[in-house]
This record gives structure tokens, sequence and C-alpha cells, in this order.
């Protein structure tokens, strides 16, 4: 009888301490911030090659970021991320683009491992 | 991948709050027992209790980051397009195996040391201890800044080891006195114990004071950010934990008029302030996850706005109709979406249906604070099963919370639970109920164990506590930062009503600390009601 007292005391617990870290809610995930982007937000660039520079607050690790370029047609291409950028920048060249509006999808791992996400719109015109 | 997405940063963070409190428990066990229980002259069983704890702690450590290294790297290989060789490289991912190895050493030197620590235990306990503290240093803040790095790694080391030698050595101090039958002995722990608090505080809120001055810059970084609205609320639980520790600096001095009376008070305090500590480093790791003040110069709040905001308003207790409300998007296009994007803004109609939701809620607890109350009264013993007002509330949380999913909205049950929010509001329904049906069994009489009077004190303050990380996805950052200092007023209400009826439960009946505690709790209680009742969006 004890012992069966003792077993649901345990699984009480466990199911309290499982409910409370089910309830764990998100912070807003926003560590590394983008402080600065070319082309910025809502600019329009020449048509063909164009270079990206995105600046964040924070040191970043390029290897276990991304960079996704997205079209009008809302197809998406990754594009390569230069390895020897500054510490907070994530560098990248889109090559031969057409006219059209674009999106820059990014994710960054600061140093501290937290992810950010986020995007800059802009115009190839 | 990108379906669980939400739910493993939400993990991410909370993997985080776990690794940072073992942290602080690994550490202050092992300056608990270096610098307390061993020159202290412990008894042999109260130092093999401590030990047994930080086996526990270790071998919890080690689990928590080994599922912190699978859960970043999923995180990256599935949204960054890595390999699993790249992902399980890098400074993040050393640092949590860093953290794990220091655990397993701890593990083992507790595990297989004698009772009288040798030397050379003592120095690799001490060593793994240090690797502990590194090894979360290299994952805060500090190491990422482009500017000050070096000051800002040393305040936060030391901000660490002051809340380890505070914080983390203090369920080392309850377990070693629960197991001293001898009253100088106990004396002697507690006063070696006080100085190394002493120490430990200053070190806490000199580093503190530090961190603040680059991170906060202004007064503005404070009030108007959601970093600065987490220090604050780090403050108020300082405060909190400051006057428990000097009521047991006064118990300490006071120990030998009567002995096992005023250690019994002690140890009682002294409970309440490892919990409110281990709810400031929730806090903290709610903090991490956030950009510091100074790197967000613009769209703060200012005094006004709070102003405005904060003033009382007649609640909405008219809810507009649900055909009003936006329509909800998709779910694979919003779990898509939920990627880059912020949210889009709520029209007035969501807004007033959140309103709606929180200003009822407010009413249920007020409600439940004052029958709680009245329940103190003789005459009004009926007002005892006020917990029946919290099933009710569940189910309004159940149904309302969330218009645009199962059971008012087209998006389906498994599928909502995408998005963490969703997932928190279902929980917290269930756990309501659950609560209510447990504590309505307590006041019955139907359940008679003394641990299920602590049901309701502990889902409380946990639950309260959690609170501190819920962000609502709202679409400006002033928005945030607002819905944020609702939830923590409310958080630290809710904290102070759990634990204040912990101390009433737990104290020695009808003192005086007793009898104030048994009123404290119904009357956070209400006030958290009332922050609901006040709760705005727009």
């Amino acid at each position: 009888m004890r012992d069966n007292a003792s077993f649901r005391q345990r699984v009480s617990v466990v199911a309290l301490a499982v409910a409370l870290l089910l309830l764990l809610p998100h912070a807003a995930f926003a560590h590394a911030v983008l402080v600065k982007s070319s082309p910025a937000q809502g600019a329009t660039v020449k048509a063909g090659d164009v270079d990206i520079t995105l600046t964040y607050n924070s040191r970043i690790d390029a290897l276990h970021s991304s960079l996704h370029l997205v079209g009008a047609d809302g197809k998406a291409q990754t594009l390569a991320v230069d390895a020897h950028a500054g510490p907070n920048q994530l560098v990248a060249k889109a090559t031969a683009l057409p006219a059209g509006a674009y999106k820059l999808e990014w994710q960054v791992q600061a140093s501290d491992g937290h992810i950010s996400r986020g995007e800059v719109a802009f115009r190839v015109g | 991948m990108i379906w669980l997405l939400n739910d493993f940063d939400l993990l991410a963070v909370l993997l985080h709050a776990v690794t940072l409190s073992l942290e602080a428990l690994l550490v202050g066990g092992v300056l608990f027992l270096l610098v307390v229980g061993v020159p202290g002259g412990a008894d042999a069983r109260a130092l093999r209790a401590c030990r047994r704890g930080m086996e526990w702690a270790a071998l919890a450590m080690i689990l928590a980051e080994v599922a912190s290294v699978t859960v970043e790297s999923l995180l990256v290989i599935g949204t960054a397009g890595v390999t699993v060789a790249q992902a399980l490289s890098g400074g993040p991912l050393l640092a949590h195996t860093c953290s794990a190895f220091c655990a397993l050493v701890l593990l083992l030197l507790a595990r297989f040391s004698q009772d009288r620590l040798r030397g050379w235990v003592q120095a690799a306990m001490l060593a793994a201890a240090i690797g502990l503290l590194g090894s979360a240093v290299s994952l805060s803040h500090a190491v990422s800044r482009m500017d000050h790095r070096v000051v800002l790694t040393a305040y936060t080391a030391l901000h660490h080891v002051g809340a380890a030698a505070w914080i983390g050595a203090m369920p080392f101090l309850l377990i070693a006195l629960k197991r001293t039958d001898d009253i100088a002995v106990a004396r002697r722990v507690i006063g070696r114990f006080s100085r190394m608090a002493m120490v430990s505080v200053a070190l806490l809120i000199g580093a503190g004071l530090g961190l603040a001055w680059f991170y906060l810059a202004s007064p503005s970084g404070l009030y108007g950010t959601t970093y600065g609205v987490l220090v604050m609320v780090k403050t108020y639980l300082l405060l909190l934990i400051l006057i428990l520790g000097a009521a047991n600096w006064y118990v300490a001095r006071e120990a030998e008029r009567a002995p096992a009376r005023l250690l019994m008070r002690l140890r009682r305090f002294a409970e309440v302030e490892v919990a409110l500590g281990f709810t400031a480093i929730l806090a903290a790791a709610a903090l991490t996850s956030q950009p510091p003040a100074v790197d967000l110069p613009m769209d703060r709040l200012t005094l006004p706005e709070i102003a405005a905001r904060m003033r009382w308003e007649t609640p909405r207790l008219k809810s507009p109709p649900f055909a009003a409300l936006s329509p909800a998007t998709p779910i694979d296009v919003a779990v898509k979406m939920a990627q880059y994007q912020p949210p889009a803004a709520s029209d007035t109609n969501d807004m007033a249906w959140s309103e709606y939701n929180h200003h009822w809620a407010g009413l249920v607890v007020v409600l439940a604070g004052a029958l709680a109350l009245m329940s103190r009264f003789k005459r009004m013993r009926w007002a005892r099963f006020w917990p029946l007002s919290f099933a009710g509330l569940a189910m309004f949380i159940l149904l309302r919370a969330d218009p645009e999913n199962w059971p008012l909205g087209p998006r389906p049950f498994w599928g909502s639970l995408f998005e963490p929010e969703v997932v928190q509001h279902r929980a917290a329904a269930l756990l309501i109920l659950a609560f209510a049906a447990f504590e309505c069994a307590v006041q019955a009489g139907k359940l008679r164990a003394a641990w299920t009077q602590y049901a309701f004190p502990l889902m409380c303050a946990a639950g309260a506590a959690l609170l501190l990380t819920h962000n609502h996805t709202l679409a400006t950052g002033k928005d945030e930062v607002l819905a944020l200092m609702s939830h923590a007023a409310m958080a630290l209400f809710g904290v102070t009503a759990g634990w204040a009826r912990w101390l009433e439960l737990r104290l020695p009946k009808d003192e005086g600390e007793q009898r104030f505690a048994g009123y404290v709790w119904p009357v956070a209680l209400m006030l958290a009601g009332l922050v609901l009742l006040d709760y705005r969006e727009m």
C-alpha cells in the first residue's frame, strides 16, 4: 500500500513537471538583431549582380547561418555565404538578377548559440 | 522539420533555463562543500547527502546538455541546411560538450570520493566547477558582443559565481541542516554559509550593476524594452530574497534562545529563498534570449505611453462576434510564414476578442482570491471551494484562447500545436483543470496526505514564474513590451501568492509570520486578477 502511494506520488510529481515544462513558453527569438542591410529594406537596386551584406548587433557563426533569396514567383535559392566576412556580418552575392521583387530570408546563429530569423524585401529594377 | 521549428525554439529556451539552474546548483554544491561543509566540520551524514544531491544534479546536467546538443543540431540541420558534421562543430556545441564533461567529472567525484574529501578531490571538484562556469559564460551575451567583450565576460562570470554561491549553495545548506542533530555544528555551518552568502550577494549585485550599465545604457532602456522589464523582474525577486535573507540572518543570531524552533523557521524561509532564486534564474534565461536594450535604440516605450496603458478602464465584458474576427490563415501557409516573418498586426476585433478573454479571466481570479480570503472566517467556510471557479476558467481558455484553431476555428487540433502559444494555452487549461479538481479534493478533506497540500502553492508559483517568459506574438516592439509588463506583474503577484501560501503551510502554526502569509496570498491572487482586468491590446 505504501509502495503504491509512493509510486502515485512520484507519478504525480513527474506529471506535474512534464506539464510545467510544456507550459514553459517561448521568448522572442531575436537575440542577434539586424542593424543594417545592403540592399536596404524596401530599396531598389540595379539589375545584374547584387552584393548582399547583412550586419548584426552581435558576433555570428556564419557556418551555422543561412541566406535564401526568394523571387516574386516564390522560388527560393540558397546563397553561398562568405565564411571570411566580418564577425557580425553575413555576406553573399546574388548573380544575374532580372528585374522584379525579391526578399532575403536570413537565419543566423549568434556566437552564444541563439538563433534569430528575419527577412529583407527589395526590388531589382 | 519546419513544422516543428517553433516548438524546437521553445525547447531550446527551456533547456537553457534548465542548464543555467543546474550550473548554479552544481557550482553552488562544490562551493558549499569546500567553503562551508568540510571546513565547518559538518556531519559525515550531511556531507554524504550533499554529495548525493550533487550526483543527481550532475546527471540531470548531462542529460540536459545532450538534449541541448540534439535540439540545436537538429535546428541548424533542418533550417540552415548544414551537414551533421558541420552542425556538431562550432563554439556553442563545444561549450555544451565541455559542460557535460565537467558534470560527468563531478558526478564521478561525488559518487566515489570518501566522506572526508581529500585534497586532490577538492581540487578536481573546483576545476570541474570552473569548467562548468566557463561553459555557461561562453553561452552568454557577453561573448557575442562586438564591444567591451572582456569586461562584460568578467562581469558575467562574477554574476554567475555570486548566484551559484548564494542561490545554488542554499539547497545544500538545507540538505545539511536536515541531517545535523548537533545545534553547535548547525550554528557553525550557518555562520560560514552566511559569510559566504554576504560576499556572493555583493558579487551578484556589483556585477549585475556593471552589466546593467552596459546593456541598458539609459533609463529608457530599463522601462522601454523587454530586456529592461526582465531586469526589473529580477530586481524585485532579488529584493524579496534579500528580505528573507535578512530575516534568516536575524533568526540565526537568535538561534541560541530556542534552537529547534528557530532553526525550523530558518529552514522554511530558506526554502522560499531557494525557490525565488531559481525563479530569478528563469528570468535570466528569458533575458539571454532577448537582445540587450542598448541594441534597440528605436521603438522604445515612453513614460507617457506606459502611463496611458496603465490607466484603469472599464473591463470589456462583451465579446465581438466570432464571424468578425480575421479569417484564419491555412495551417501550411502559417507554418511557412512563421519561419521568417513577424506576425501580422491584429485588427480591432481580434484585439477586442483577446481583451474580453483576459478580462473575464481576471474576474475569475479576483473572485477566487476573494473567496479564499473569505474562507478564513469561520462563518464563511463554504468559500473554501474557491478552486471550483478555476474549472470554468480552464474551459474558457480551451474554447476561446486560440479562435483560429479547433474547436472554434478551421485549423485541426494536432496541426494547431505547431505554435508554442497554442501549446501553452492548452497545457495551461489542462493544468488549471487538474489543479481545480485537486485543490477541491484537498479542501473537502478527500486527500489527506501532507504533500497534497503543496500542489496549489507549487503550481501557482511555477506557473506564474513560467509566465515571465510568455510572449504574445504581437506586431510591434512597443506592444510586446507592454504585454510583457502585464505578464511580469501577474507573474510576480502569482509567485508571491504561491510562496506565501507555502510559508503559511510550512511555518509553525499560529505564529505571526504564518498568519501574515495566510493573508498575503489571497490578496496577491486578487492583485494578479486586477492586472488581468486592466490588460489591453489597443
